[in-house]
């Protein structure tokens, strides 16, 4: 039984369509596709509980768990970029007893501020056309790419692996 | 849940079972000895018949809570108390208790009989002939008993006898009923178990030992007033079976309402409710006895495997776990199935021979007692520890699994897995708990964005954790129940597990290495259908998801659906169309939100089925959308070639034909319409550019198109594009066609019949190449001659593919709208996400429109246009080129109540022949506008009166000399700023449909050229007043009569000058009528003296003032008036300009102020004397002769002291001081001859009184009455004497030149 790890980071534009969408371990899989259907879905979530959301609370917690192995975990800029991490919570086949290495709530806090931290950099950096320059909207920023990768694979559940993600967390949220 | 025998799931209730109603059952519930052995309840007293009974039936239908109650604990008081009832007619056979001895011939040969055989229910381990012999634990039979056969309460209903008010008849009836009821409470009274057994085999109805309670009804079908013993008969058959009323025994009354009949059924269900939980109770202590009496009762045959005594316990926990579900105690059944659970791992798997049926039978116990478990944690609304206990199962079960050496790789795991998640699916589903209500009524149309009803929170998706789970304890979020949706998805998703595991199975496989719990043995199971498994999951988690909003899991769910129904449809073609109208119904949100890798996904998969169904249309559209190269794979070996995609597709029967909005589907092809200037005046000619470009894959072939149809809005014609394959192009990827000029007006024919009705007869055609290679720019240059003013645009191009599979009309829209997609909160209404490309240049007001530069086959170059929308063009009207120009002819300002002549001239500046009129309007004229002058032209002299209408002006040639009018009209009477507008409307000869406008407007402001100034003094009259003595004969006459007052004279000066810029007027004519003469008494009369030298003409201009004098003479009609008087005049005066000596005269009347006369008094009045000519010595000219003339119109002799004051100004001769005494109405004259000094002048210096060409002198006459002590004013009496500051002044006229002299005089 593994720990939990970080299994899929998205980012989501305002228009629902899928900014960057980066699976872990990164090499391309029919998994791929999987997680395209899983972050797609939790729109559904999002669409839902934005009525609820005051004052620019960002976190929309766990949207749902899809079986007792993955979780999906939802925040929502104040630009309506969505960002969702899937983690795989490392039952492995169907072992039920995972309880307890489960994340803990907030504990994904500083992986959403890292990650709008990096898409606040990619914004602001004056070459960036948004939506343009690449195929279908998605983000081909090089730099932001590495950073997502950088942030999903760093982070380990109680706070310990998150070390890059906590550092740029902090720097507050402007997007 | 269906998996399992359905005694070990069913909700548990307390069972009532109602004798007497109903009709027989048809099916009792099968259990052994049911009929052999066990206890016969019987009467010979029919079932109830009547309504009554009917309907009481009914209400116990009603409240029957077989299935369980759920649904949180509001909804569960309000069905409370919840008793399972059966109806069973009239007959009930009680299970027996014991089993029957075993048959000698069953024994083995040899084995010991034991002398006293201890026979158990026939469902006991114990019993040789119950299926748990000898080492089962438990079996569903025991819960059958209990839930269907042992009744916690029967209640015998019963029919009061009424018919017959024979008392005799009544008693027989009666003891018949206490008979019957007797015979039927004896099954149930309460005897020991040592006495029934003694009893076996007696004829006598023996008690069956169950402790279920027993209850009687009574009905009536008469009241109790036409049957007045009723009371006592129900007396007495309550002694007599020695029932309790109301407690155990109930009487219906006659003539219930349906309303009585429901309360009557819930208040007899609620005082039965404790009886049942008590019986329930007794059977719980039952089993604790024996659980705790810690000994393994012995088996009626003894076997060499018995059941443990752990086992025993584990049976009994079960049990008791059981009784407190019945009593509704979930807390309790928790804590005994937790035990049961536990002594299952620990014991029975543990001893049991792994993999045998016992050990099957264990694992099956095991789940139900998680099932049972979970059930009651729901019930208490403990959401977070279900989903534990439902995961811990699972984790214990692989765990040991894995241990006994199958492991989980098997399908049979899979399988189980796959039950496993749609029983929690199942058992929240039909707790149907408030935490997971829809309380919006599910429609998946809902906004997809806008969800969420303003106060209504959205679907739970899963449960919040419960408060009593404390802060410190992690709670992941596996341990969160979800909606039963993501169970049935993962049970789907198991049975594709499942379905892969039995695809591996080899034939020659035994069934010995798989685990087969619950599932066929291996060759079977490979040939089992688990799509269809799969698929019945899918739906069911589909309506979950769809319920809650979460369409857009539901649609992927329908993609896997789809995918399976593929799967399946090589058996039943139908599939095939079935799935691709799902599938594309599911292609569209990915399609709108720009899913792309998911979009192509379901394409394919389009592809694939369309192929399949014979839907070409939906073929050649997927192949379409896959060509995009922007946000699709390119498919390896895949021929990209739209023309031939439906080349040897052979289920396609009919030729498509396909018209697709490119706003619908993922497009390849982009086009942009351009006009090279965004503004045109009619009649110019515009240039314009079509630009299409290909984003196809490179090994896709490149598309041609047989026709491209541009078409707009606005008053531009339709351009039809012909393809015709021309040589193979250079090989650039941007390429210019010019069609400039190449267009044909093509009409349709008329035997052709329109396309549509709206259709355009009309429009351009060229031919040329309409190939399109993968990623090439093709640019259209077209030029059009603009005949109407008005805006058009672009608005859509049609790509028209005809080719033998279908024929395509692709329509891609050209105007572009705006995005909408700054605004957040409104949802896109695009059905595609739009598609990013490279912008290249953006303007500042968000245009992205190019211009492409260049020759066609020539290196090209774009510039960007500053348009917003360059496929807009602004038509403007075609600009007048008509010279109009207007002239007043005179200069300056026009003056009042003249002729005003205006010339016109029209030149020709257009360059053709045109029609010209010429219409006009004067603004600003002063008087109404009904007023408005005739205005009258003039053309060559010739005068023309103008209409209403225009004025025409007839066919003018450009290039000839202006056309000259002259209009001429009568300025009004009063000074104004009026404009004239001239308005040329004119067409060219060759177009006379377009109506041309030039205006010009000439300002012609009238002024009134006089400036007058007035001044009205008195004169001496020079006729002698009437003497006394012929008075009678008075002055004059008036209309015949005669006229008696005193006839004064006045004189108005009118000081007249020009003030207008236009130059001198000449007055030759002059006038003063008068209008009216205003005098108290018998009025007055008035006549202007006619002047004795009248003037030629006045000349006024703009310096000099011109005084005109005009003598009035003024007498009242009788002496005796000496009121008041005015006069009303207007002065009329004839003139013209000085410049235009020939015109007529003009006349204008100008307005005089009231002349006022006052009352005859005595007055003074001065006058200068001219120098009589008569005289033998000239005056010298420093001489005035003033002559003063003191008159007394009253009739009072008056006396006037007379004093000359000195004055250093000049001598006088003169009476220094005289008395003078008048008569009345008479006058007297006194002359003085002045004598005015010289004085010396400096330069600059001004004496006081000095003005041009002369100076005031003031002589001081004192006038005073003496009678009144009044002094009399002296007033002017002609001209050159005033009324200065210090009274009256008499002006001198110095002679320039003799200056200084001093001449004689004479004193």
């Amino acid at each position: 039984m593994s720990t939990p790890r970080i299994a899929c980071i998205a980012l989501i534009s305002r228009n629902n369509s899928p900014l960057h969408l980066h699976p872990f371990p990164s090499s391309p899989s029919p998994a791929t596709l999987k997680y395209h259907f899983l972050t797609h879905a939790t729109l559904d979530v999002f669409a839902a509980r934005l009525p609820l959301k005051f004052n620019g609370d960002s976190d929309f917690g766990l949207l749902y768990s899809i079986d007792e192995e993955l979780a999906a975990y939802g925040w929502l800029t104040n630009t309506g970029v969505k960002i969702v991490v899937i983690i795989d919570l490392g039952g492995g086949g169907g072992g039920g007893s995972a309880a307890g290495l489960g994340v803990k709530d907030g504990e994904l806090k500083g992986v959403f501020r890292a990650l709008q931290t990096a898409y606040i950099r990619l914004v602001c950096n004056p070459f960036y056309e948004e939506g343009g320059g690449g195929a279908g909207g998605v983000v081909r920023s090089r730099r932001f790419v590495e950073e997502v990768r950088r942030i999903g694979e760093g982070w380990a559940p109680g706070g310990g692996g998150g070390a890059g993600a906590g550092a740029v967390g902090e720097r507050g949220v402007v997007g | 849940m269906d998996a399992y025998p359905i005694e070990f799931i069913t909700h548990e209730t307390p069972l009532l079972v109602l004798s007497g109603l109903g009709e027989p059952e048809i099916e009792t519930p099968a259990y052994p000895l049911l009929e052999e052995g066990g206890f016969k309840i019987s009467s010979e007293l029919p079932p109830i018949t009547s309504s009554a009974g009917v309907g009481l039936l009914e209400c116990f239908h009603r409240l029957d809570a077989s299935i369980g109650v759920w649904a949180g604990r509001a909804e569960r008081l309000a069905k409370s108390p919840a008793f399972r009832i059966r109806a069973v007619g009239r007959n009930y056979t009680l299970p027996p208790r014991k089993a029957a001895p075993p048959a000698p011939g069953s024994l083995a040969p040899g084995a010991e009989i034991p002398p006293t055989r201890a026979l158990h229910s026939p469902i006991s381990p114990l019993s040789p002939d119950s299926s748990l012999y000898p080492d089962g634990v438990i079996s569903n039979l025991w819960l059958r008993k209990h839930q269907l056969l042992l009744p916690s309460i029967f209640v015998c209903f019963h029919e009061l006898y009424t018919q017959s008010n024979d008392g005799n008849i009544q008693n027989l009836k009666d003891n018949e009923l206490i008979a019957s009821i007797n015979a039927a409470k004896k099954h149930f009274s309460p005897t020991t178990g040592s006495t029934i057994s003694a009893s076996i085999g007696g004829d006598e109805i023996r008690s069956s030992g169950y402790r279920s309670k027993f209850a009687v009804v009574l009905m009536c079908d008469k009241s109790i007033l036409s049957s007045p013993r009723i009371d006592d008969r129900l007396g007495y058959i309550k002694r007599s079976t020695n029932l309790i009323a109301n407690a155990t025994f109930f009487f219906v009354p006659a003539n219930s309402s349906p309303v009585e009949l429901q309360q009557f059924a819930l208040n007899f269900l609620a005082t039965l409710y404790p009886l049942a939980i008590e019986y329930y109770r007794d059977l719980s202590k039952h089993s604790r006895r024996k659980r705790n009496k810690s000994s393994v009762p012995p088996p009626t045959i003894p076997s060499s495997r018995a059941l443990s005594q752990q086992a025993w316990n584990l049976r009994y926990e079960f049990k008791l776990g059981i009784f407190a579900e019945f009593r509704q105690e979930m807390d309790v059944a928790v804590r005994n199935y937790e035990t049961a659970y536990e002594k299952l791992l620990t014991e029975v798997f543990e001893t049991t021979t792994s993999w045998s049926d016992r050990w099957t039978q264990a694992r099956l116990l095991a789940d139900i007692t998680i099932l049972r478990l979970i059930r009651c944690h729901l019930w208490g609304e403990q959401y977070t520890a279900a989903k534990r206990r439902w995961s811990a199962h699972v984790g214990h079960m692989t765990n040991m699994l894995d241990r006994k050496g199958r492991g989980t790789k098997t399908y049979g795991f899979a399988a189980w897995m796959s039950r496993w998640n749609k029983c929690l699916g199942e058992l929240i589903q039909t707790g149907s708990f408030p935490v997971f209500n829809v309380t919006v009524p599910a429609s998946p149309r809902t906004p997809m964005l806008g969800v969420g009803i303003d106060g209504i929170e959205p679907p739970a998706i899963y449960a919040p954790p419960e408060k009593q789970i404390s802060v410190s304890e992690r709670i992941g979020p596996q341990d969160l129940l979800h909606h039963a949706g993501f169970y049935y998805l993962k049970a789907a998703e198991f049975v594709s597990v499942r379905a892969r595991r039995a695809k591996r199975i080899s034939s020659d496989d035994s069934a010995d290495s798989y685990d087969l719990y619950l599932c066929p043995p291996p060759q079977e199971e490979s040939v089992i259908d688990h799509d269809s498994f799969q698929l019945s999951l899918l739906s069911l988690a589909r309506r979950e998801f769809d319920s809650r909003q979460q369409k857009r899991l539901a649609d992927s769910i329908s993609l896997q659906i789809a995918k399976l129904k593929m799967a399946k449809a090589s058996q039943d073609e139908s599939l095939w169309g079935e799935t691709l109208k799902d599938l594309r119904s599911v292609a569209r949100i990915y399609r709108k939100e720009g899913w792309w890798e998911v979009l192509e996904d379901v394409l394919w998969n389009i592809v694939q089925c369309g192929r399949n169904a014979g839907e070409g249309g939906s073929v050649v559209i997927a192949e379409l959308e896959l060509m995009c190269s922007a946000v699709f794979k390119e498919r390896r070996g895949w021929r990209y070639d739209l023309s031939r995609s439906l080349e040897g597709v052979e289920t396609v029967k009919v030729k498509p034909t396909l018209v697709v909005r490119g706003g619908d589907v993922v497009s390849f092809l982009t086009a942009s319409y351009s006009f090279e200037t965004p503004n045109v005046h009619a009649g110019d000619s515009t240039i314009s550019q079509l630009v299409i470009s290909s984003d196809a894959h490179a090994s896709a072939a490149p598309i041609v198109f047989s026709e491209l149809k541009i078409s707009y809005e606005g008053n531009l014609r339709t351009i039809l594009l012909r393809h015709t394959p021309s040589s193979p192009s250079s090989g650039s990827k941007i390429n210019k066609i010019d069609l400039k000029w190449k267009v044909q007006e093509q009409n349709h024919s008329p035997d052709e019949p329109l396309p549509s009705p709206t259709s355009i007869k009309s429009f351009l055609v060229a031919d040329t190449d309409l190939s399109l290679a993968p990623g090439e720019t093709k640019i259209y240059e077209f030029s059009s001659i603009l005949r109407e003013a008005g805006d058009a645009k672009a608005i859509c191009a049609t790509f028209v593919m005809y080719t033998e599979g279908f024929e395509l009309d692709y329509m891609v829209m050209l105007d572009t709208e705006y995005d909408d997609d700054d605004r957040v909160d409104a949802p896109s209404t695009r059905a595609v996400h739009p598609i990013s490309r490279k912008i290249t240049h953006t303007t500042p007001n968000g245009g992205t429109g190019v211009w492409w530069i260049g020759e066609e086959g020539g290196p090209l170059r774009k510039k960007p246009l500053r348009s917003k929308e360059p496929g807009t063009l602004t038509i403007m009207p075609r600009p007048p080129k008509m010279e109009v120009t207007a002239k007043s002819m005179v200069e300056g300002e026009l003056y009042v109540n003249e002729i005003v002549k205006v010339e016109l001239e029209v030149e020709n500046g257009e360059g053709e022949d045109a029609i010209v009129d010429i219409g006009l309007r004067i603004l600003g004229w002063p008087v109404d506008d009904d007023d408005l002058p005739s205005i009258t032209w003039i053309s060559d002299g010739a005068k023309e009166p103008a209409t209403a209408s225009l004025y025409p002006l007839g066919k003018l040639s450009p290039s000839t000399p202006p056309t000259k009018r002259t209009i001429c009209f009568q300025s009004p009477s009063i000074p104004a700023d009026c404009a004239i507008e001239i308005t040329a409307h004119y067409h060219l000869v060759s177009d006379p449909d377009t109506p041309i406008h030039k205006s010009v407007m000439a300002e012609i402001p009238i002024v009134n050229p006089f400036s007058t100034a007035f001044d009205f003094s008195p004169r001496v009259h020079p006729n002698p007043w009437p003497d006394h003595f012929s008075l009678e004969e008075g002055t004059g006459w008036e209309n015949g009569k005669r006229v008696l007052g005193i006839i004064q004279r006045w004189c108005l000066t009118v000081t007249l000058h020009t003030t207008g810029r236009g130059g001198a007027v000449v007055v030759e004519n002059w006038e003063l009528p008068i209008h009216a003469v205003e005098g108290g008494g018998e009025g007055a009369v008035c006549r202007v003296i006619p002047d004795e030298y009248p003037k030629e003409s006045l000349l006024l201009d703009q310096e000099e003032q011109t005084p005109l004098p005009f003598t009035l003479d003024i007498q009242k009609r009788s002496l005796e008036d000496r009121s008041a008087a005015s006069i009303d005049v207007t002065l009329v005066l004839r003139w013209r300009r000085d410049s235009l000596p020939s015109t007529p005269l003009n006349t204008t009347t100008l307005t005089v102020p009231r002349l006022p006369v006052p009352p005859s008094e005595p007055r003074v009045l001065a006058a200068l004397i001219p120098p009589s000519p008569t005289l033998p010595n000239p005056l010298p000219p420093n001489v005035l002769t003033v002559r003063y003339t003191l008159e007394n119109p009253t009739n009072y002799f008056l006396t006037f002291n007379v004093l000359m004051e000195a004055n250093e100004a000049f001598a006088f001769s003169g009476p220094k001081q005289i008395l003078v005494q008048l008569l009345p109405s008479s006058r007297a004259q006194i002359e003085y001859r002045l004598f005015v000094f010289p004085v010396i002048r400096e330069k600059g210096v001004r004496f006081d009184g000095e003005e041009e060409g002369g100076r005031w002198v003031r002589p001081g006459l004192r006038v005073v009455d003496r009678y009144f002590n009044k002094m009399l004013r002296v007033s002017p009496g002609s001209e050159g004497v005033g009324v200065g500051k210090a009274g009256l002044v008499v002006w001198f006229k110095e002679e320039v030149g003799k200056e200084g002299e001093v001449g004689d005089f004479q004193v």
